[in-house]
């Protein structure tokens, strides 16, 4: 089994890093369903986890896989909760709309 | 030269095209379930970086966790519910879109931006040169020389990230038992509750927050007018207070 | 051996607290054995100060040491007990006085009608007067400035309280009219003028830590006594002036002195203990006590001499025509303390202390008795008891009051062998003694003093030939009395003689039955008051009486004077020929103070002793002279015209600067806050995504700054 250096520039991991946050952002930011809102988090954090690895990779670092594995058991456990949130949330409200979720208001 | 790209560059622009189409889907589409289907497919593209990137361990555990775990989830989530989004044209918020879409793509922007024009590579060398920036031990021969690269992430996190890892777990714990106790039905205890004077009834968590306030303002002013006439006022002032 | 020391405030503070602190659990039918408590108590530390007095008789002083108070850097103030010889007189006169008026006001204060709901008469008047001997005691027992500072203000403090006892009373009568200033009122009065001086008082201590560097006796009077002082800030005149300043507001000297009369509405055994005997005293005992200071300053011991005896001559005019009882007793006390401070401007402090203690006897005996002779008028019913115009021939009815009156009237007029004789005597040869050997000048102050102790035995004289002979005047309308004023009292005495003859010669018995018809309803004799009055005017007679003799002879080598000699911070002397015996000059001034006495008290008699038109006569004749001193000079109007006035046109302003600037700020900082509130409200919108939204813009704004600021860098 070998492993060879990777030819793909750095650049390009952050690049892409950068655009799949950019796009998780604007899904935050615009859409409804607190369900999809909870899937572009995910792809926020997806994007982040990018980073770390091409990070690490290119420092010869196995900190980096550290930290993404971390990042992954958070994310499920975020997931376990806000989920069970919105179940809960849902059997107060038969929403999950966001415009509806307005009680910080008052 | 920029067509002038070896395999692994195509097959990166090839997963990355696919993954930012697959993302751009998963944002726009009005259907929850289309939503995560896509974004699967834009996790599955990263998983195939990962292992451009030599990190196999955490593309296995990107399609584990996240695809097969996490977005299995919340299909499951969805299902459950049966809500659809209502329309996203000529809504209330339509300004919120408005700003959002240019900021997140200025954001984008910036920061693709920012990292060529730094041209990180270099800066990185020349960190790694002067000594700001510690390399680690874990070269692609080194890792093969302790048996992979699960094996390297495993020494990593069981000897330096040990107590983080523990903790983990314990966030774990705890998430299941929160996902546990959050989703179970609690039924508020004792009995629905009448107000003695009106015969309204207030459930059995009594008036709370500003909606309930006003609905109970409402049923209540009819009847104080009849009574007082000139307290309804006051009452309905009440009622919102409480 | 001193170990008891503590006990002498501390006892009179339990009294303190008992009374006051308890007060309230105290049921009704124990709160005269509470009074007697307190007495008691005070009683004990009396006994105990006589222990001390004979501690310190051969010489010698000493500082208990009690706890530390302040301790910071080299400010250090320590509650102690220091006791010289000084300290020792002032221990006894404060509970001896203490004592006896204790007792006295357990009658004079038994009947107190004054009820208010949650108010313990009785036990309240205990409490403060406990805890005033209490800080006297702590007053004349410091060892530093500070010290004595906190119960200088603590003994205003009670002489607030007490001024103001009767807090409900106003200076309205039944009938509607104002006849003088209420309680409340005084106590303010009082208060506020001591404050001028305090804040003398209080930056002459700053001077003297910042000089001195210390604030303990024992530092600073060897500094200032080696004179190696290293001058930082002011100089000795300016922190003798300071400390004397405090001395003339506490000791009601001119111009400080306006609050003393209106002291007088507090009730008559507080004026007797600490408006004439303890209190008022405080400022000769601080120039007493700071003498090292004010010897190295001459010009501050002059300006002493001359405020002293402005103040004794001013006092005693004023006292000429007041109608008053207690308001004459207060003047006299004024023009003594004048007498005191003129004692220690010339330097002969022995002698002020001297009188410092004759006349707290004398004096105390005096508001004592007239405290008896108010009390012995309320039955009459008369307007107000304490017009010496509604009273005459007391004598009859009050055989004690009487004769204890006279006998300190007596003293106080400087006859011959009473207490006051000697120690007044000692003031006024001590300026003849100075104009013969100093300075001429000395002799100005030799004549007005004099002439003021002839003013003296005059008024005092006045006072007991309208009080105790003469024909009983209670029974007159009220309007007739009201009518006359001042120097007429003859004339109204005449006018009821001849209304209503039948009562000129009556037996004390029979006077009650033709009293009836006084416009008041029930009116009756005046009386004698009950032992615990009488008892201490009869005690405080004995000193009044020997004192001055036992002490002061003879003249200027008595054994007050090789008692205070031991004291080693006053510099007493007890000159050669003074030591044989008195010498001529001596004799020769003491012939002739008894001929100004005499000569006083004779001109009393045919003015108001006789039946004449006399004083009328003379008043008509020096309407402005006469107008003068019954308005005191004039000294409250110009207060309030000057000072008063204007400090209530600023108080408008500020009120005004306050309700309008100061709250106008505030309300426009309320309302913005509200409006920009109300504004702000609107962006609070519960909806989560639109927080987001700031929060990116927040970061997509922080990512340009920074980028922004990356390039501009590199290129």
């Amino acid at each position: 089994m070998t492993i060879t250096n990777t030819t793909v520039p750095l650049e390009w991991f952050l690049a892409l890093s950068a655009i799949l946050f950019g796009i998780g952002l604007v899904g935050v930011l615009t859409r409804r369903n607190i369900l999809v809102i909870f899937m572009s988090v995910e792809l926020m954090m997806n994007a982040v986890n990018l980073s770390l690895l091409a990070f690490s990779r290119y420092l010869n670092s196995m900190a980096g896989q550290a930290f993404v594995v971390f990042v992954v058991t958070v994310a499920a456990a975020e997931a376990a909760i806000g989920l069970g949130l919105v179940i809960a949330l849902v059997r107060q409200k038969p929403t999950v709309d966001t415009r509806d979720i307005e009680e910080l208001k008052d | 030269m920029p067509f002038d790209l070896d395999f692994q560059q195509i097959v990166f622009l090839a997963l990355g095209f696919v993954a930012v189409v697959a993302s751009i889907m998963t944002i726009i589409q009005s259907n929850a379930i289309y939503s995560a289907l896509f974004l699967a497919i834009a996790f599955f593209q990263l998983a195939a970086i990962y292992v451009l990137l030599g990190a196999e361990f955490l593309a296995v555990l990107q399609v584990l966790v996240y695809t097969g775990a996490i977005l299995v989830l919340f299909l499951f989530v969805v299902m459950l519910l049966q809500l659809r989004e209502g329309p996203q044209i000529g809504d209330a918020r339509r300004w919120q879109a408005i700003i959002a879409w240019p900021l997140g793509l200025l954001l984008a922007g910036e920061l693709v931006a920012i990292i060529f024009s730094k041209d990180v590579t270099t800066q990185m060398q020349q960190g790694i040169t002067n000594g700001a920036v510690t390399v680690g031990q874990y070269t692609p021969a080194n890792t093969v020389a302790v048996g992979g690269n699960v094996q390297a992430v495993g020494r990593v996190l069981y000897t330096d990230y040990l107590y983080p890892f523990e903790i983990a777990s314990l966030i774990l714990l705890i998430a299941v038992v929160g996902a546990i106790i959050l989703s179970k039905q609690i039924e508020p205890e004792g009995e629905e509750r009448i107000l003695p004077s009106t015969g309204i009834n207030i459930g059995r968590t009594g008036i709370v927050g500003r909606k309930q306030g006003e609905e109970f303002a409402r049923e209540i002013t009819p009847m104080l007018e009849a009574e007082h006439g000139a307290h309804a006022a006051g009452a309905e002032k009440g009622g919102q207070q409480s | 051996m001193h170990d008891y020391i503590w006990l002498i405030p501390v006892l009179p503070l339990l009294g303190f607290i008992i009374n006051g602190v308890f007060g309230r659990w105290i049921p009704a039918n124990l709160k005269l054995p509470a009074a007697y408590l307190a007495t008691l108590l005070v009683g004990t530390s009396f006994a105990l100060s006589i222990a001390t007095f004979f501690d310190v008789l051969n010489g010698g002083s000493f500082d208990t040491q009690g706890y530390p108070l302040i301790q910071s850097g080299n400010f250090q103030v320590n509650i102690n007990f220091y006791v010289d010889q000084l300290t020792a007189i002032m221990l006894l006169v404060v509970t001896s006085v203490g004592f006896l008026v204790h007792l006295y006001s357990i009658g004079y204060m038994a009947h107190d009608t004054h009820e208010h709901p949650n108010d313990h008469g009785l036990l309240r008047f205990f409490s403060f007067i406990s805890l005033f001997v209490f800080s006297m005691l702590m007053l004349v027992l410091a060892d530093n400035f500070v010290q004595l500072y906190i119960f200088w203000e603590a003994v205003g403090l009670c002489s607030y309280l007490l001024i103001g006892f009767w807090y409900t009373t106003n200076n309205v009568n039944r009938e509607g009219k104002q006849f003088d200033i209420s309680p409340r009122a005084a106590g303010v009065k009082a208060f506020v003028t001591n404050r001028i001086g305090d804040f003398g008082f209080s930056l002459g201590v700053m001077l003297i830590f910042w000089n001195f560097g210390s604030v303990a006796y024992s530092t600073v009077f060897d500094q200032a006594a080696s004179g190696n002082i290293h001058w930082q800030f002011g100089n000795i005149t300016w922190i003798c002036f300071l400390l004397f300043l405090g001395a003339m507001g506490k000791s009601a000297q001119f111009p400080l002195h306006v609050w003393l009369p209106d002291a007088m509405q507090g009730p008559t055994p507080v004026s007797a203990l600490i408006h004439a005997a303890t209190m008022v005293t405080a400022g000769v005992y601080l120039v007493a006590r700071a003498h090292p200071l004010f010897a190295l300053s001459p010009n501050m011991l002059v300006a002493v001499a001359i405020i002293g005896t402005v103040t004794a001559i001013l006092g005693a005019t004023i006292a000429l025509v007041q109608n008053d009882i207690k308001k004459v007793v207060a003047y006299s006390t004024i023009s003594q303390l004048g007498y005191m401070f003129a004692s220690l401007g010339v330097g002969a402090i022995v002698a002020a202390i001297f009188h410092l203690a004759t006349h707290a006897m004398f004096k105390g005996l005096l508001f004592l008795g007239s405290g008896s002779v108010i009390h012995g008028m309320q039955p009459t019913g008369v307007e107000n008891p304490q017009d010496i115009r509604t009273m005459g021939g007391l004598r009859r009815y009050m055989p004690v009051t009487f004769w204890t009156f006279l006998l300190a009237a007596l003293a106080n007029a400087g006859i011959v062998p009473l207490a006051g004789f000697w120690s007044k005597d000692e003031i006024i040869g001590a300026f003849y003694s100075a104009g013969m050997d100093r300075n001429a000048a000395y002799f100005v102050f030799w004549a007005l003093l004099t002439f003021t102790s002839f003013l003296t035995a005059f008024y005092m004289f006045r006072l007991v030939f309208l009080v105790f002979f003469g024909e009983p005047r209670w029974k007159l309308a009220p309007a007739t009395a009201a009518a006359t004023s001042g120097l007429s009292v003859a004339a109204v005495a005449d006018a009821h003689s001849t209304a209503s003859p039948e009562g000129t010669h009556d037996a004390p018995g029979t006077q009650g039955a033709t009293a009836h018809d006084g416009g008041h309803g029930e009116t009756h004799d005046p009386h004698e008051s009950g032992w615990q009055m009488a008892l201490p005017l009869v005690v405080l007679a004995v000193p009044t009486v020997v004192l001055g003799f036992l002490i002061g002879w003879p003249p200027e080598a008595g054994p007050i004077y090789t008692f205070l000699s031991k004291s080693t911070t006053l510099g007493v002397k007890i000159s050669d020929e003074a030591a044989n015996g008195p010498t001529t000059q001596t004799s020769i001034l003491l012939v002739f103070a008894t001929i100004v006495a005499i000569a006083g008290i004779a001109l009393a008699y045919m003015m108001y002793g006789r039946r004449s038109n006399l004083a009328q006569r003379l008043g008509t004749q020096f309407k402005p002279i006469y107008n003068l001193f019954l308005n005191k000079w004039y000294f409250d109007d110009l207060y309030q015209w000057a000072i008063i006035n204007n400090v209530r046109r600023l108080g408008t302003a500020l009120w005004w600067f306050d309700a309008n600037i100061i709250d106008g700020a505030v309300n426009g900082v309320a309302g913005l806050v509200r409006v920009s509130g109300g504004g702000l409200r609107k962006v609070q919108t519960g909806f989560v995504q639109g927080y987001a939204l700031a929060i990116a813009l927040g970061l997509v704004v922080l990512i340009s700054y920074l980028s922004i600021i990356a390039f501009s860098n590199i290129h």
